[in-house]
């Protein structure tokens, strides 16, 4: 089993043992995918603990496994995925769950939004029609109340004149309208769990911000908690309540949104805060760094640390096996053996200790 | 140490290197049936026990297996099976002969219309898209009131008929290619229009032409077969599959399987370029799966 | 959109002019030349005199077209030496027999198509594709007036449950006459069918793939509704195509489904006419049917433009 062996398995869930059973529990989740020359390893045994109202950010590179995360909580992996651990929606189990329950589930009690607001809505129908759909599937509304209903909830995403809106179709709008009607789409029936997948990264920066003040005031409103996953840590400092920070399929990270960035302890997340621009430190001169290599691509359970490869710090010890959680604050983990040591660059502070 | 495989995240290459029909064997009995078609048409009349026109009168409609007549005899006593090896040369040779005909006036049009653009493209275009207005069969019938069915009548239909088409995929293709950098340079250059045509753009072009071809020829084949099915191409007493089935219309209660050996032959030959058809594309286009 | 529209049916109205220039040539290359040709005796040098003053083959040519335009736009097209009827009378009888053929034929190609297509899409190479790849190549390759002989041969010359040919009117009972139809339409429909059921399994594997797609499951929508509404009605402009692009294949197909069977429709009509030299009647059914094609191309281009302003995304949509 990878990523919590032993000792740092029970320090993961002491940790979430102390917030309680949280809406949405994943443990140990693995998927392996397969292609053209044997399989390959897309995530390596996460395990993460959503609470009630909480805006958790699931942050890595592309290609790390963090939308295939997202998509296996739903059971919308892709065809051809070999999926294993434990996913609880308030308790039940949700990989062993009937087609049907699965079915009952999407897009009532957990629903996604995702990064495409392109391709993501079906051409051929109206907005209205496919916000509709989804009340009519699970609140079984129809004609009046329906579109009473959508007019609302087009409303409540901040699409001005809604009741215009129905009777549109999807490429006449614009590409932060078409993400409003996701996010309409999604809050629908009132979720628990609102997994927004990378929703602001295809939007113009403006709407970018406008989008998640959106996400901001519709989580206070409904309740609602959100599994935010985004390579984009300014959308995190925005928003999130905790992050989790994930390397090639791995947890590398996971810790209060504040703590993680007053305090990075793992080199990946470092060097993730190293290579965006501060807005504001007009002094600030040095050069962006970005991390050299690129995301290795597994073939089998990861036998030494993942960032090893890429890591300024890596030793021997790093090569054996990939380190396992390690928790140096309450509620602050690391898989790394040398957390801390890796200073993040401020504005003319020390690099390394 | 590192056990993790350090290699950059890439995708499984699918470079066309390897044999192309290796994997599928459908695409192989395609090849091998199509092989065998060309090799009877080709090898056919030597291997015929009989000539085909010639009359038996003591064996009018005799059933396969009798003696002499492996596959029986028709109304007039001639050999099933050896019209049946001379027929593949007319269904073979009209099929292919009419594709080739498309292909050799169709893709000149398309490459030059493509490459002058303009009013001189449209004004091609818009005539060449008459010749759509006629199905190949109209133009078979045309032809055969005007000068009486033939082959080459059956032939010219079948290949003009085909000619849009074939313009049509070589003037995209051409268009496409057109706006490269290395053409613009050749014209720059001062290279003339004919040179620039046939070095730079010709081979750019042949790919969706050579699919187009794959997907003509059991097309020409069912075509011939059908006009000489309608007594619009060759003409009695010259063997063809589809004359042969033609006839067997008004035996099917004496002799059921005149009916049923040229229709074979002629579902061999399409079905085997079909096939073979399908692996070519397959193995040129690799987003295409089954 | 409009605009478009008006477009198409210029260009389609430039094509039939275009088309009937061909036709007139054609009229000219026929042996012993137009007048003679067109004339109801053609051994009777005063028909065939009234027969040039009437179409203006004694006029100069481009005065010749356009009487002869005349003429042809009007139904007169002339009697049929053969059968002494009136060219438009004969046309006018056989043209509902040869819709109903088509009609049916083009029912049973969609019924049986989309569905086939649909099935294989849903479950990619597992056996019920590969059999239904199978029943459409063999679909595609089968020289369908081989199929009718052998079908008739089936059943009709051995089992004797279906007639071998011939044409009941709907007067006469709609039993008996789609008795007749069933082995036509079958032989018609099935080449059709195997081209649809291709295109709408290749279609469906797309979409089945797109974001869209994926958002309704992610909303909970029962599988048989994500195939059928959300799915289908992407790949429906696909059966459009189809049928526009086997226009042609299906003409033939008509021709030679109507010969196999002995059904007195248009195609009969037209080898009849070539066999039997009556070129008067051969030159309406080829005006008659060069121009029906074009329509028919017209339609669908129509359908297309239509449907397809809100497709626009689609291609991206991948």
């Amino acid at each position: 089993m990878t990523g919590e062996p032993g000792t740092a398995a029970a320090a993961g869930t002491q940790a979430g043992a102390a917030r309680d059973a949280g809406v949405l529990e994943i443990g140990g989740l693995e998927v392996w995918f397969r292609d053209g020359q044997g399989e390959v390893l897309a995530v390596g045994g996460i395990s993460l603990s959503l609470g009630e109202n909480e805006v958790l950010a699931v942050v890595g590179e592309s290609g790390c496994g963090k939308t295939v995360t997202g998509l296996s909580v739903l059971g919308l992996e892709p065809p051809g995925a070999r999926v294993s651990g434990s996913v609880r929606l308030r308790g039940e189990e949700l990989r062993t769950a009937s087609p049907r329950r699965l079915r009952a589930l999407r897009g009532r009690e957990i629903a996604m939004v995702f990064q495409e607001p392109m391709t993501s809505l079906n051409p051929a129908f109206t907005v209205g029609y496919q916000v509709a759909e989804v009340l009519r599937q699970h609140e079984h509304l129809r004609g009046r109340a329906a579109r009473d209903r959508v007019t609302e909830l087009l409303g409540l995403v901040g699409l001005p004149a809604p009741e215009q809106r129905l009777r549109q179709y999807p490429h006449q709008l614009s590409g932060g309208m078409r993400q409003r009607v996701m996010i309409a789409m999604g809050i629908a029936c009132g979720p628990a769990v609102l997994i927004a997948d990378e929703p602001t990264t295809a939007l113009d920066p403006t709407i970018q911000a406008q989008i998640l003040d959106l996400l901001g005031r519709l989580r206070a409103r409904l309740s609602m908690s959100m599994l935010l996953i985004t390579h984009n840590l300014g959308v995190v400092a925005e928003i999130a309540d905790r992050v989790l920070v994930m390397y090639a399929g791995h947890k590398v990270e996971e810790a209060t949104a504040a703590r993680l960035f007053a305090a990075p302890q793992h080199p990946y997340t470092v060097g993730l805060l190293n290579a965006v621009p501060q807005p504001g430190a007009s002094r600030d001169t040095r050069p962006l760094t970005a991390i050299g290599g690129q995301v290795p691509v597994l073939r089998q359970a990861a036998e030494s640390c993942v960032f090893a490869a890429r890591c300024p710090l890596a030793t021997d010890e790093c090569r054996k096996e990939q380190p396992p959680l390690r928790q140096v604050r309450p509620g602050h983990l690391v898989a790394c053996v040398r957390p801390g040591e890796l200073r993040r660059e401020l504005a003319g502070e020390a690099v390394r200790s | 140490m590192t056990a993790t495989t350090a290699t950059p995240a890439a995708r499984p290459s699918r470079r066309p290197a390897r044999l192309p029909l290796a994997g599928r064997p459908a695409a192989r009995a395609g090849a091998i049936g199509a092989a065998l078609v060309v090799a009877v048409a080709v090898f056919g009349p030597l291997l015929a026990p009989a000539s085909p026109t010639a009359s038996d009168f003591n064996a009018i409609l005799s059933p396969p297996l009798s003696p002499h007549h492996l596959l029986g005899t028709d109304q007039l006593g001639r050999d099933v099976l050896s019209r049946l090896l001379y027929g593949a040369r007319t269904t073979l040779v009209a099929g292919i002969a009419s594709t080739l005909l498309g292909t050799v006036i169709g893709l000149p049009i398309g490459l030059v219309s493509g490459y002058f653009r303009g009013p001189l493209d449209a004004t091609i275009m818009r005539v060449v898209d008459v010749l759509l207005a006629f199905p190949f069969l109209l133009l078979a019938v045309g032809l055969a009131a005007i000068s009486g069915p033939s082959l080459w009548n059956a032939v010219l239909a079948l290949g003009v008929s085909q000619v849009p088409v074939i313009a049509r995929i070589a003037r995209g293709s051409t268009l496409a290619v057109r706006d490269l950098e290395y053409v613009q340079a050749a014209i720059v250059n001062g290279e003339r229009d004919l040179v620039i045509m046939g070095r730079h753009m010709l081979p750019n072009i042949v790919s969706p032409v050579i699919v187009q071809t794959t997907v003509a020829i059991p097309l020409s084949i069912v075509g011939a077969a059908i006009l000489s099915f309608l007594g619009l191409g060759v003409q009695p007493p010259t063997a063809d599959w589809g004359a042969m089935l033609a006839q067997a219309q008004s035996y099917l209660h004496q002799a059921p399987w005149l009916g049923v050996f040229p229709g074979v032959a002629i579902f061999i030959a399409a079905l085997s370029f079909n096939l073979l058809g399908d692996g070519v594309r397959d193995a040129l286009d690799p987003r295409r799966r089954p | 959109m409009l605009w478009t529209v008006a477009r198409r049916l210029v260009i389609a109205l430039v094509t039939l002019v275009l088309a009937s220039l061909v036709v007139f040539a054609a009229v000219h290359a026929l042996p012993g030349g137009p007048a003679t040709a067109l004339s109801t005796e053609n051994d009777n040098p005063a028909v065939i005199a009234a027969t040039a003053h009437r179409y203006g083959f004694d006029q100069p040519l481009p005065v010749q077209y356009v009487r002869w335009l005349g003429q042809v736009a009007h139904g007169q097209l002339g009697t049929s030496p053969i059968t002494d009827l009136p060219v438009s009378t004969q046309l006018v009888q056989r043209i509902p027999i040869t819709a109903e053929l088509t009609v049916l034929s083009l029912l049973l190609a969609v019924v049986v198509g989309v569905p086939a297509g649909v099935a294989a899409a849903t479950r990619p190479g597992r056996p019920r594709d590969y059999l239904s790849g199978a029943a459409a190549l063999g679909g595609l390759s089968i020289p369908h007036f081989w199929f009718g002989i052998i079908l008739i041969l089936v059943f009709a010359v051995h089992l004797h449950v279906l007639p071998s040919g011939g044409f009941v009117p709907l007067s006469q009972g709609v039993g008996p006459n789609l008795l007749h139809m069933l082995l036509p339409v079958i032989v018609l429909g099935t080449g059709l069918a195997a081209v649809i059921m291709r295109q709408t399994r290749a279609d469906m594997l797309d979409v089945l793939g797109t974001d869209y797609v994926r958002t309704a499951r992610a909303k909970g929508l029962p599988e048989w509704r994500i195939i059928w509404v959300h799915a289908l009605r992407n790949s429906l402009i696909t059966v459009v195509t189809v049928i526009g692009l086997q226009l042609g294949a299906l003409i033939a197909g008509i021709v030679t489904v109507e010969e196999v069977f002995g059904i007195p429709g248009i195609g009969q009509l037209t080898l009849d006419s070539v066999s039997q030299r009556d070129y008067p009647t051969l030159q309406g059914v080829v005006l008659l049917t060069a121009a029906t094609y074009i329509i028919a191309n017209l339609l669908v281009d129509l359908a297309y433009t239509v449907i397809n302003p809100r497709m626009r995304t689609w291609q991206g949509a991948t």
